[in-house]
């Protein structure tokens, strides 16, 4: 979707929707809403749905965030100990490396 | 007719671009599958698969991993051919052209020196270069130098061998076989490409300076036997049951197959009349004789396990012996006791196929699950297990030498028994004393649930192995010193010769041990027979004995006595089994189509379509009934729910799974020509990002727009 021929209002629903898909774990959603709607939300000159898109971009922003330390530390968390953790570390596994522990 | 006549002209003009485009598309084609072809031969240009050759891979047991392997795209190394110390200490000390790929004659493949190049860090992969014209190193055993070192009576009783009086049964083993290596090993035999190996490495390899490799191209080999179970057989059996939709692999499997297993006289829960028999006339205790042997053997390498000391010789015996006795018993009436032939398999990994007789024997299963509706062999348990003979590691003695008893602890039974085997036997035999350390056999496995079985362990070694190929690809014909004599006369001072005797004389007591009677015959072992049997299982498959069996499948190559995975069923217990009912089977009038029991009412005996002779494979073909059969050889350990695999109770051997054992060679260009042609491709890419902003920023500039869209 080409956002620079949408309506400001129409593009306030989908902004909207983005964010509310968002809580059900769908951290790339918010990702993608933050950098979407980023230009409309700061860059362009005041417009009346501004004010709603800037706040859920900042949402979502901070949502995404929130999520990719989260995920990153249990990244490094689990592929530092998977191994300690035996069997438990493979059943978290969902490809099991073959040839090594 | 103009417009018929306009329309023919286009239809031929039609015709005309139809055959033009027909021409073109087929010369487009054949343009493609002649670059297609080239494409083709580039590949086989670039690289030389080396055919020959059998990998090293990895087992594992309930604690740890075994063997080697590579990466999962496979190692590459130069390579460098170790003929010398020295040249393994140039590679260690001096080699600059990293990673190597180390050629090692035999002469030179020692634990030390896999242990240097391991530790040298400059090493992806060694293979032995095996010229069968060249002369074989005085030992070669990479087995333990206590082979089942923790199984068996060592179990119960606490290490057995080699303690204190320092006295190891294989003093030139080296144990590389139970080590873990980090690169694979390959063993190549192919004349031909050990000829290629050693020119391109004198043609491109050899330098005068260590630093001269650099500036070259260098002949290198790649291996391939990347192996997908890692740690234990518990991690790899536990990860075999995670079966997602992405990984279905399986990661390792059981070692195990089939054990041999065979009556002298039919056994069954039923009369002759058909009615179940009392308990009073179920057999006594000590009244079944066991005659013992094993049929496998291990190598480092897939697919390469020779075995003539190791197994052959005992499975060949056996097999002679029961033959014989069959023909001292068909006449008279010796039925008063009964022998079992046992020929166990996965002996070389913690005894899997006797652990598996004994704990079956435990269950009340062996050798088939009771069913009360069945005519079928009952149950044999321990205590009915009299003299228990076992053939182990047979040869013909050194001159001066003799063969040897060994024996757990002294009784009356096991007394008469060696007297008797004396008395009967035409060389001589010496007694060793009683002792807890026991050579390597199946009888441990017995002798550690009931202490009290009278079994000797009969074999050509005493105190120390003399064959010093144990467990290893030398293991074979040649070593034995076996010579085929292809239905000429036997030479007396041949192994043949020595083995009918053995077989005579086991046939012969183990005959008062059925009739309570010293048999008064002259009935003795056929030693054409014992030719064509050592003939069949150290040189070739395809002899006649084993045509007469095979219905028409062929076997060509030696066998490979490796125990394999359980659930494929390996050449040696098929082919053993087979032998065994043919030279004992009954003949039956059965048809091909009627030639097989009905499991349902009668599992007392089995039936065979065989040839009717054995030294004919074209003679005709009839259908015997025999009381062998098989029994699963899979160790306890993976029949046991939740057993505890670091126990050591049972054997946990498994080996992992691959996808390829592959081994190529190829020029690999110098490190500056590798840097030199990476660098041009991307600066190929960088300059072809560039060029495509260039005309896509000047694209008006560039494409002259004469003609703008208007709104």
């Amino acid at each position: 979707m080409d956002l620079s021929k949408v309506k400001d209002d129409r593009k306030l629903e989908i902004c909207r929707w983005y964010y509310k898909g968002g809580w059900a774990c769908l951290p790339f959603l918010w990702t993608v809403n933050f950098v979407w709607f980023y230009r409309d939300a700061f860059k362009r000159p005041p417009f009346e749905e501004q004010k709603q898109i800037k706040r859920y971009v900042i949402y979502s922003g901070i949502g995404a965030l929130v999520w990719s330390i989260a995920l990153l530390t249990w990244v490094i968390i689990f592929q530092k100990y998977r191994t300690e953790w035996g069997d438990i570390g493979d059943e978290l596994t969902f490809l099991i490396p073959s040839g090594s522990l | 007719m103009t417009t018929s006549g306009r329309r023919q002209t286009v239809a031929v003009r039609m015709g005309s671009q139809q055959v033009l485009f027909f021409i073109f598309s087929l010369l487009v084609v054949l343009q493609l599958q002649k670059c297609f072809v080239q494409s083709q031969r580039l590949k086989e240009k670039m690289y030389e698969s080396i055919e020959a050759s059998y990998a090293c891979f990895r087992r594992l047991n309930g604690t740890h991993q075994f063997g080697c392997t590579s990466k999962r795209p496979g190692n590459v190394g130069v390579v460098h051919i170790i003929e010398t110390q020295s040249d393994a200490d140039w590679l260690v000390n001096s080699g600059l052209a990293v990673p190597y790929v180390a050629l090692v004659h035999p002469s030179m493949f020692s634990k030390a020196l896999l242990q240097s190049l391991q530790s040298s860090g400059k090493v992806n992969g060694v293979a032995i270069l095996s010229n069968s014209s060249a002369e074989r190193p005085p030992q070669f055993s990479h087995e333990d130098t206590c082979p089942n070192r923790y199984s068996g009576l060592s179990f119960l009783k606490g290490q057995t061998c080699g303690v204190g009086e320092n006295k190891n049964w294989n003093p030139t083993g080296t144990s590389v076989l139970l080590m873990d290596w980090d690169f694979p090993i390959f063993y190549i035999t192919g004349q031909s490409d050990i000829t290629n190996l050693h020119n391109c490495y004198g043609q491109h390899n050899i330098v005068d300076h260590p630093a001269d490799q650099l500036d070259k191209a260098l002949c290198a080999l790649e291996l391939r036997s990347h192996m997908f179970a890692s740690g234990s057989s518990q991690k790899c059996i536990k990860r075999n049951s995670y079966k997602t939709l992405f990984s279905q692999v399986n990661f390792c499997d059981p070692l195990g197959g089939r054990n041999v297993w065979q009556t002298l006289f039919p056994r069954s829960t039923f009369n002759a009349n058909g009615v179940e028999k009392t308990e009073k006339q179920a057999e006594g205790n000590g009244s079944i004789a066991i005659l013992a042997a094993r049929m496998d053997a291990t190598s480092m390498f897939d697919g390469l396990v020779p075995s003539g000391v190791g197994a052959a010789t005992s499975i060949v015996t056996l097999i002679a012996t029961a033959e014989l006795l069959y023909r001292m018993c068909n006449n008279s009436n010796c039925n008063n006791k009964n022998v079992l032939f046992l020929l166990l398999t996965g002996e070389s990994y913690d005894y899997i196929g006797s652990s598996r007789v004994v704990y079956d024997m435990k269950q009340g299963v062996f050798p088939v699950r009771p069913d009360p509706s069945v005519a079928q062999p009952p149950p044999i348990g321990l205590h009915h297990i009299g003299p228990f003979i076992e053939l182990s590691q047979l040869k013909k003695p050194a001159p001066g030498q003799s063969l040897h008893i060994h024996r757990y602890k002294d009784s009356a039974e096991i007394k008469s028994l060696i007297s008797t085997l004396k008395r009967n036997g035409k060389h001589p035999i010496d007694v060793l004393p009683p002792s807890d350390n026991l050579p390597p056999a199946s009888l441990q496995t017995f002798l550690a649930e009931r202490p009290d079985i009278p079994g000797i362990i009969l074999s050509e070694h005493a105190m120390q192995y003399t064959n010093s190929y144990y467990h290893s690809v030398f293991d074979d014909a040649a070593s034995l010193g076996f010579k085929y004599a292809n239905r000429s006369k036997v030479p007396e001072d041949s192994i043949q010769s020595f083995l009918a005797d053995v077989s005579t004389a086991l046939a012969h007591s183990l005959y008062e041990h059925v009739a309570d009677a010293p048999y008064v015959g002259a009935a003795v072992a056929n030693v054409t027979l014992m030719d064509e049997l050592l003939y069949c299982y150290l040189e070739q498959s395809n002899c006649s004995l084993f045509q007469s069996i095979a219905n028409g499948n062929s076997l060509d190559k030696p066998l490979s006595y490796y125990v394999g995975v359980s659930h494929v069923y390996s050449a040696v217990p098929l082919v053993t089994g087979a032998a065994l009912a043919l030279l004992t089977g009954s003949r039956t009038n059965f048809s091909q189509v009627d030639c097989h029991n009905n499991a349902s009412t009668d599992q007392v005996y089995q039936y065979i379509w065989v040839s009717s002779q054995w030294d004919d494979p074209d003679s005709s073909k009839v259908c015997l009934k025999t009381t062998m059969n098989f029994s699963v050889a899979v160790s306890p350990a993976f029949a046991i729910d939740g057993y505890n695999m670091s126990s050591g109770q049972y054997s946990t051997w498994t080996e992992s799974v691959w996808s390829e054992l592959t081994a190529k060679m190829f020029l690999k260009p110098s490190l500056r020509q590798e840097v030199m042609t990476l660098s041009l491709g991307i600066a190929a890419l960088v300059l072809s990002f560039a060029s495509v902003f260039f005309v896509k920023v000047r694209h008006e500039v560039l494409f002259n727009p004469g003609y703008v869209p208007q709104g």
